[in-house]
């Protein structure tokens, strides 16, 4: 009995430094990603490092930061499966398959900057990379069921993206464009108003606007007089009115 | 019968916009795009890892989610050759290329892997062509001048062949060895346009108004209603609800980020009265619009309605329409027109734009039941708008000034010109879903012959002066979904009076009108 006890409060000791490592854990060093391509200027910035320019084939590990910084720069991203992110060390014998296996493509053009994975991974969420779309455009593959997640960011709204193939267009004069090819994208916009993005539709927030798709007012509620009508007496004489 | 033609229009097309939506909507079954790019990328890497059995597994994949892109198709070839299936891997580089979507590889680079893969295939003559043209101008490709060397030694040309190997072997010595790595092309991509939109869309809508004076008369003149006798009379005090019906189709095959659009429009509408059917109206309008340049809301706007361009800011942009359309006024035949009209919009900062367009409309009446023959004639109209916006471009006041000659018969050949404003006011951050649009404008028609001066032909030419106003409320309870609340004032006030010996003060040709409506939208 005494001994049961024990094991349980060694049991619940290694738990607590198991979760209380966790946040600390290999994880952030692990590589979550690699680059494709890239163009232009696309900087790494690694914390206590000194910005260095992206090449193709580096890997991108969980927690460091990605900015493109000119209107020419263009980044292509492979995302990894890294499966479920599990507390204690057994996230030290995470293997990663080689070659592994892919959870999403991402481009991204313009100006623009990437959070690979979060700080703070979860049981839930898994890992989550953030783009954040200055001034350019961005497109995503991924894959449905995927361990990898991604969201987005732009001047007007937050994106969210239980699809699998988005379109997004950033611009400060036009505002945000988001289209969806596979699955669902909700745009939470940031002057208010959310909306559900299906398959083979698309929405504009405009700056400082709320979801929507601009349309003329050439529409049925135009109120213009008809093309004749009576307005020219070709109908017949008028006649006195009656007194 | 006129009535059945717009009807089947109008059916035709709420069942084509149906179909086209089910249609667009449904996905092929067992393609995605999605799955495609993911499994190509998987692919490269593969390949690049020199696994080539998965990557050919990988590539295959890609082509079965997404059987028009020639490029995994392509990779699939590559990594055939390295496999050793080199007639399978011509196939395949040969359907890659000449796919709908063909392979996106730098051309050189392609009409290389081709040579390479003919002749391993044993085919040394169409390996010469290939690398002969892959060559062409840039003789620096190690390993393509070393297989051009094979190629020509095995046609018998064995002086040319040793030549451009030992040149080969000169610019690359690791080619000595006689083996010849399968690399991995370099990405070689344009960039797909983010901003294109589905390649139909389209808009429904239904209206409901009260129409203080539909028949645009004086309120105290009365006229016979057209018809059999005994005819009944009608004055400008006689109003009248009426519902309207309203489609639009919009289809734009052609779409490009840096160059010219190609897009088609069909409008059709028809309205209903609830009392006052010799003026139930129904249209239909066929456009194409040939636009350049993008715009911050993604459309153009010129008098033949508007067209889809890439969402953008352009410094100028050019819109050319061309159309037809056809009225009907009380089930028969109205008007027909053909139509042009070329905009140019100029946008020298982001918060202002100018546009110039020129409209012309040759208008062909009819001469049955309300028509007029003599109104047949051409429009020509000349019009300037300047915008300016505010924060957003759908938040705008625009200023508009037109003028235009009409060639008509000699009681409606006029000349007119008009001045106005337009203001769009979205209510965000306040309501962020609510909109106010306001509009007013003054026109003035002077016509251009003294029959126009309908009832004493002694008298003086016709001159109108005509002031509109209009106040819309627009809510959208959804992205798909818009209401408005409108309302309109008219006031006309004409120099023709009624023949002094009826009536020395009626006024013959002024009216007003007042119109309220309520309609939705629904965007499709």
């Amino acid at each position: 009995m005494r001994a049961m006890n024990s094991h349980r409060i060694l049991v619940g000791w290694l738990l607590f430094f198991g979760i209380g490592a966790w946040p600390s854990s290999p994880v952030a060093a692990e590589e979550i990603g690699n680059v494709y391509e890239v163009r232009s200027e696309v900087l790494a910035l690694a914390e206590g490092k000194s910005p260095r320019q992206l090449k193709k084939h580096d890997p991108l590990e969980n927690g460091l930061r990605v900015r493109l910084t000119r209107r020419e720069s263009y980044l292509q991203v492979f995302l990894y499966d890294i499966g479920l992110l599990r507390p204690n060390t057994e996230i030290q014998d995470l293997p990663i398959k080689k070659p592994p296996k892919i959870d999403g493509v991402i481009h991204l053009a313009g100006q623009g900057r990437l959070e690979m994975g979060n700080p703070n991974p979860s049981l839930v969420s898994g890992i989550i990379t953030t783009v954040i779309v200055e001034w350019g455009d961005f497109w995503a593959s991924l894959r449905p069921g995927r361990s990898h997640d991604i969201q987005g960011k732009t001047r007007e709204g937050s994106l969210e993206f239980k699809g699998t193939a988005v379109r997004v267009l950033a611009d400060p004069v036009v505002g945000t464009f988001v289209a969806v090819d596979e699955g669902v994208a909700i745009v939470h916009a940031f002057a208010g108003g959310d909306v559900e993005v299906t398959s083979g539709h698309w929405v504009l927030i405009p700056p400082g606007g709320v979801p929507t798709r601009p349309a003329t007012l050439d529409s049925v509620d135009i109120l213009e007089d008809p093309p004749l009508l009576l307005r020219d007496f070709t109908t017949g004489q008028p006649e006195r009115p009656p007194q | 019968m006129v009535s059945s033609i717009l009807c089947r229009i109008l059916t035709g097309g709420l069942l084509a916009a149906a179909l086209t939506l089910s249609s667009l909507a449904a996905e092929e079954p067992g393609h995605s795009l999605a799955m495609a790019e993911i499994a190509f990328a998987e692919g490269v890497q593969a390949f690049e890892d020199g696994a080539d059995p998965v990557a050919a597994e990988r590539f295959r994949e890609s082509l079965q989610n997404d059987p028009r892109n020639g490029t995994p198709r392509y990779w699939l070839g590559l990594t055939l050759l390295r496999l050793g299936k080199a007639r399978e891997a011509v196939q395949e580089i040969q359907a890659g290329l000449a796919a709908p979507r063909p392979a996106q590889v730098e051309p050189r680079r392609a009409l290389a892997d081709l040579g390479a893969a003919q002749l391993a295939a044993g085919d040394a003559r169409a390996a010469a062509e290939s690398l002969a043209k892959a060559l062409a101008g840039k003789n620096d490709d190690a390993p393509s001048l070393y297989r051009y060397g094979e190629a020509l030694r095995q046609l018998g040309r064995r002086e040319e062949g040793d030549a451009a190997i030992a040149r080969a072997v000169g610019i690359d010595p690791a080619l000595a060895s006689g083996r010849i790595p399968i690399a991995a092309p370099e990405p070689w991509s344009e960039l797909p346009p983010i901003d294109r939109r589905p390649l139909w869309d389209g808009r429904l809508g239904i209206a409901f108004a009260d129409d203080s004076n539909p028949n645009l008369l004086p309120e105290d003149l009365l006229l016979p209603i057209p018809g059999p006798p005994p005819q009944k009379l009608v004055s400008g005090a006689k109003s009248d609800s009426v519902a309207g019906l309203d489609l639009r189709l919009g289809f734009q095959p052609i779409y490009q980020r840096d160059g010219w659009n190609v897009g088609a429009s069909l409008d059709a509408g028809r309205s209903f009265h609830r009392e006052i059917k010799y003026l139930d109206l129904g249209q239909a309008q066929a456009s194409v619009h040939l636009a350049y340049g993008a715009d911050p809301l993604g459309f153009l706007s010129g008098p033949l309605g508007s067209t889809q361009v890439p969402f953008g800011n352009s410094r100028y942009s050019v819109l050319l329409q061309g159309g037809a359309s056809y009225y009907q006024l009380d089930g028969t035949t109205f008007l027909r027109t053909w139509d042009g009209a070329a905009s140019l919009t100029l946008r020298p900062t982001s918060g202002t734009s100018t546009q110039l367009g020129l409209a012309f409309s040759d208008r062909a009446f009819s001469d049955r039941g309300l028509g007029n023959a003599r109104r047949s004639g051409q429009d020509l109209i000349l019009r300037l708008d300047e915008s300016f916006y505010f924060t957003r471009h759908d938040r705008f006041l625009r200023l508009v000034a037109l003028a235009g000659d009409r060639n008509a018969g000699r009681a409606f050949s006029a000349s007119f010109v008009e001045g106005g404003a337009d203001l769009a006011l979205p209510l965000a951050p306040w309501w962020p879903r609510w909109s106010l649009q306001a509009a007013g404008s003054l026109r003035k028609d002077d016509f251009n012959h003294q029959e126009s001066n309908l009832f004493n032909p002694s008298g003086p030419q016709r001159k109108d002066t005509t002031t509109r106003t209009t106040v819309a409320l627009i809510w959208e309870s959804s992205v798909q979904l818009r209401w408005t609340l409108r309302g309109a004032y008219v006031d006309r006030n004409s120099n023709v009076k009624l023949a002094s010996s009826l009536s020395p003060a009626l006024s013959a040709l002024d009216y007003t009108r007042t119109l309220v409506s309520l309609g939705v939208s629904w965007f499709f």
